[in-house]
């Protein structure tokens, strides 16, 4: 073997030993979302599915904390994923659909409306638990660009190590527990909170200067219908039925969002009215107070949603289908362990 | 020659302490320009402020709206109602941070002694003339002091509301 291809071979595994080193550390200092913050290893979650659905959620908490896809589907033969995020902005909505879409095609696209009052980014930390989970490719691109903050980068993106550095001194067991494969935290996207606080305050939302919902964000929803349409399925637009003062749905709003679903011809539900013919129980079937619902609120409202959808939309029941069938139970019957866990934690 | 350098080495030190001196006088006089403030009690409250510092003196709230972030649930928004008065604040679970304070009626006062109620030729008066801004069915006049603004609602020539907050970056 010559000098020259000695030194070549030396210099090519001189780097792939440095790329490996890096990618190691890479992963090893990204946040692995397993014990705390889990909503960060939601959107990952998706590219693991076995069934494809023929309902898509997408959106934020209000999503994510209030549907169960192993109800509406024991109950209704409804196949369905919730691919939320926490403060998932409606571009991040768009563009996580746009990647679904190329993938599978559901009938029904449902959106919760309540991040329609975001029309400019917001937080890096909640960008990056939307953004890293996505696989790379023309979507994600577009997301992150949409999404940035001001001192954010596309670099940081690519190379999340460039973000995540500092944490060398925060490492823990999970880490290294995680460093190469983690563990589901959703069941179809849901995420189960099973804690209860009480809802006790009455306060309102506070006054707007402007209550006009950003440009921005219905220039997005009309992108959102085209895209839908384009793919032969229906979008229908959702507002939890949950309403606390941080987090309050101004009339203003509703208006708004109804002659625009009026216009385009658009299924819209505000649920905030129904709580009671739901059946929630605002005593026992939220875990913060009424911001979002927990495990028993999700139950009910999944549950009644689902005779909903089954009516006003035609979706197939997809019960019997041996695939759907194991996989749906096999989500129930973790679930009803998670439930059995929290139980036997409270006697 | 040789003998000049030095001294003009000497004189750019002089120039480059003098220009570093006065730019640092610069941020002080900025710090110095104050801000608006409430007072409760003899209890100063501002925008900015560590609420943990005076929470006790403000004596029992009568009412308190919490509101957790989505995926930090340590991170809260708070609303201590005092009657009055309510504060705003953000505990991230190290620190609460007052973000606003509102005057709720017209038993308490802010800068210069002005309530709610008060007609909006008082507000010029302690404040200085400003052009106002409509929003939702309001007229708006907006004070900066600092690194803090005192927004105050306008309804028929009649104050109707007044909060006090940090300016946006």
């Amino acid at each position: 073997m010559s000098v020259r291809l000695k030194r070549i071979l030396a210099a090519a595994a001189a780097i792939i030993v440095l790329v490996l080193i890096f990618a190691f550390l890479q992963a090893l200092l990204v946040p692995k979302y397993m014990e705390s913050t889990q909503e960060g290893a939601m959107i990952a979650e998706y590219y693991d599915e076995p069934v494809s659905h023929d309902v898509l959620f997408v959106g934020d908490c209000e999503v994510y904390e209030c549907f169960i896809p192993s109800v509406l589907y024991q109950e209704y033969g409804i196949t369905s994923y919730v691919r939320g995020s926490a403060q998932q902005l409606i571009w991040q909505s768009y563009y996580l659909l746009e990647e679904m879409l190329e993938r599978e095609s559901p009938k029904v696209v449902i959106y919760s409306v309540m991040a329609l009052k975001y029309g400019t980014p917001q937080n890096e930390a909640y960008n990056r638990m939307t953004l890293d989970g996505m696989q790379w490719s023309k979507s994600k691109w577009n997301a992150i660009k949409a999404s940035m903050t001001e001192g954010e980068n596309m670099l940081s993106y690519i190379f999340p190590i460039l973000r995540f550095h500092s944490r060398w001194s925060d490492l823990s067991s999970e880490d290294f527990t995680y460093l190469f494969s983690k563990d589901p935290v959703t069941y179809g996207g849901y995420l189960p909170q099973t804690g209860v606080v009480p809802k006790t305050s009455t306060r309102e939302g506070d006054k707007l200067k402007d209550y006009r919902l950003p440009e921005t964000s219905m220039a997005y929803l009309d992108k959102m219908l085209k895209l839908c349409r384009s793919h032969g399925a229906e979008l229908v637009l959702l507002k939890s039925p949950t309403n606390s003062w941080k987090y309050w749905w101004y009339d203003a709003w509703d208006e708004q969002v109804f002659a625009w679903a009026d216009e385009h011809q658009v299924g819209y539900y505000n649920l905030i009215p129904s709580d009671w013919e739901i059946g929630l129980d605002w005593d026992l079937d939220t875990y913060d107070g009424g911001i979002h619902l927990n495990l028993s609120g999700a139950e009910k409202l999944s549950s009644w949603f689902g005779k909903i959808l089954k009516n006003d939309v035609e979706l197939p029941d997809r019960r019997g289908q041996a695939d759907t069938d194991d996989y749906y139970g096999k989500m129930a019957e973790r679930l009803n362990q998670l439930k059995e866990k929290n139980q036997n934690e409270q006697d | 020659m040789s003998k000049i350098k030095p001294i003009l080495a000497a004189l750019c030190a002089v120039l480059l302490l003098a220009v570093c001196a006065g730019c640092a006088g610069g941020q002080e006089n900025n710090t110095q320009e104050g801000r608006f403030e409430f007072v409760s009690g003899g209890t100063a409250i501002w925008p900015g402020q560590n609420f943990n510092e005076i929470k006790d003196s403000l004596g029992a709230y009568l009412t308190l709206d919490e509101s957790a972030s989505c995926a930090f649930p340590d991170m809260k928004d708070k609303v201590y109602g005092y009657g009055a008065y309510e504060v705003y604040t953000v505990d991230d679970g190290k620190k609460e941070t007052v973000i606003r304070i509102t005057l709720l009626d017209d038993s308490v006062t802010a800068e210069g002694g002005l309530k709610i109620g008060d007609g909006e030729q008082k507000v010029f008066d302690v404040l200085g003339k400003k052009e106002k801004q409509t929003a939702s069915g309001l007229e708006y006049l907006f004070y900066v002091k600092g690194k803090t603004v005192m927004e105050i609602g306008i309804f028929d020539g009649y104050v109707v509301s007044i909060q006090i907050m940090e300016k946006d970056n």
